[in-house]
């Protein structure tokens, strides 16, 4: 099957081309879709809501329950149609690549065993690792989710062109995260480590930022490292990939300049969120960083009734299992809670919405 | 959905305890015949997009080797393309109408048992992990 692989169809840039045109034309659809149908679709959705709202005499902020507001927002049509498009784009953008690279498993699996140990970087597997519960969800109904597919690191890869609309095609918004990455005061910076790194992308992107500092990243789906490794391989970046957990490194006490970790914290749950940070201070050394990128760090759900369902059904129906709760977690008064310093009006490297993400200082 | 569980279990490669998404068959229009027929479009959508991009790849790399663009008007498929056509034609049927019959009868509604989630819980709940995270500090 290697004579279908996508040796054959070439790179752009650094994006592996799909295995097949008709898989990269359906993409191509897809991401078209997302932003010239989805993105107005759900700005209508938006004005619809208020329009409800405003009939009924409800405050935005009010802490009405949130069955009242399923049953308000999710009986009105045009809201539903914006979350039956959206569910829809979901699905087709999985059995696209699923299916693609699945019939084409042998290729992609031989792949990924011989570049195991192939360099610049390196890969550390452990099979005998106690795999969270709360990590075994089929997050954004991804099939599998991060850690049960043997092929998972590749279906997230071209999946996730989708969700970035074709403008991380050649890894453009990775750039542009690690570029927002603040560094220590000292200046020093030898140590890096990104957790729940997934494909990898995010990680390698730090390394050409930083390449001069040894860069780990880590994950808990051996499928996510395999891929990571085999990418980083391909593109000869010196990333060292590690299945381990982000609450539970095992890396020693005050050992990295900075740790990083993008859009991590919402797809784990509130008491893991909330040990990651412990641990991301542990391994700091003091003077270190820890830069968590995600959306709204600092903004609890409550505030306006129609985030709240729109959270809830990015939580339900696309699958984010710990999204609700992540949207309740007091971010800023954990990160202080675990003894970080706290810039509440870090880079905002959140390139749909701008938000400010904090950056969390380990004091001495 | 393709099967994650094709491939057999091996730690080094994945883990296939997975919990699996429950709500593919979720009605969220007011009946199943308009979710359907939302689906169907999209996934329609997409296949005519795939073919008008191939047809358009195709006739620039023709006209790139010289072939008329007006001998595929005349083409006869012999009747071994015809098989393989028609086997073509079922699995853009299926790909594009194989989710017909969602008749799953969920509503959203019944994902949110009363009370759930409550505002007032939560808060409490953000309080009380917090407090405890500080004790432990």
């Amino acid at each position: 099957m290697n004579d279908l692989y996508w040796t054959r169809r070439g790179t752009v840039g650094r994006h592996e081309r799909s295995a097949s045109l008709d898989a990269e034309s359906r993409q191509d659809f897809l991401s078209g879709f997302r932003s010239v149908i989805d993105t107005p679709l759900q700005k209508v959705a938006w004005a619809r809501a208020h329009a409800l709202v405003a009939e009924r005499q409800i405050r935005s902020d009010e802490p009405r329950p949130l069955r009242e507001l399923v049953d308000l927002f999710g009986a009105d049509m045009q809201i539903a149609a914006s979350v039956r498009t959206w569910i829809d784009t979901q699905d087709l953008i999985w059995r696209v690549v699923a299916d693609e690279i699945e019939n084409h498993a042998d290729a992609y699996l031989a792949d990924l065993e011989a570049a195991e140990r192939r360099g610049p970087g390196k890969l550390e597997l452990d099979p005998g690792l106690e795999i969270p519960e709360y990590c075994k969800h089929e997050v954004h109904r991804m099939p599998g989710g991060y850690t049960g597919h043997p092929l998972g690191g590749f279906i997230f890869y071209y999946g996730t062109r989708s969700f970035y609309k074709g403008l991380n095609d050649d890894g453009k918004v990775m750039d542009a995260y690690a570029a927002s990455i603040p560094t220590p005061r000292d200046g020093k910076v030898e140590r890096i480590l990104d957790l729940g790194c997934s494909d990898g992308q995010y990680a390698m992107a730090i390394k050409n930022r930083f390449p001069d500092a040894e860069v780990t990243a880590i994950d808990v789906g051996a499928p996510m490292v395999r891929f990571a490794h085999m990418r980083a391989s391909d593109l000869g970046i010196a990333v060292n990939f590690a299945q381990r957990l982000a609450e539970d490194t095992r890396y020693p006490d005050n050992h990295f300049d900075i740790v990083t970790a993008y859009i991590l914290h919402h797809e784990v749950s509130a008491e893991a969120s909330l040990q990651i940070m412990k641990e991301a201070f542990r391994i700091l050394r003091p003077g270190g960083i820890y830069f968590p990128i995600d959306a709204y760090t600092g903004k609890p759900v409550e505030q306006d009734v129609f985030l709240r369902y729109r959270i809830w059904w990015d939580h339900m129906l696309n699958n984010e299992p710990w999204r609700y709760d992540y949207a309740n977690v007091a971010f800023f008064d954990e990160m202080k809670a675990v003894g970080f310093r706290i810039d509440e009006n870090g880079p905002s490297a959140w390139w749909m919405g701008g938000d400010k993400n904090v950056i969390g200082y380990k004091p001495g | 959905m393709p099967s994650a569980t094709a491939q057999p279990a091996n730690p080094k490669t994945h883990d296939p305890h997975v919990v699996r998404f429950e709500h593919h068959d979720l009605v969220v229009m007011e009946n199943p015949v308009q979710d359907d027929l939302m689906t169907a479009i999209l996934a329609l959508g997409m296949e005519v997009w795939a073919l008008r991009r191939r047809m358009a790849i195709t006739e620039k790399v023709l006209a790139a080797h010289h072939i008329p663009i007006e001998e595929i008007e005349g083409y006869m498929p012999d009747k071994a393309e015809t098989e393989e056509l028609t086997g073509q034609r079922d699995q853009f049927l299926r790909a594009v109408y194989g989710h017909i019959g969602r008749r799953g009868g969920k509503r959203p509604s019944d994902l949110v048992p009363p009370g759930y989630n409550d505002p007032a819980a939560n808060a409490a709940a953000a309080r009380d992990r917090t407090n405890a995270a500080v004790e432990k500090a």
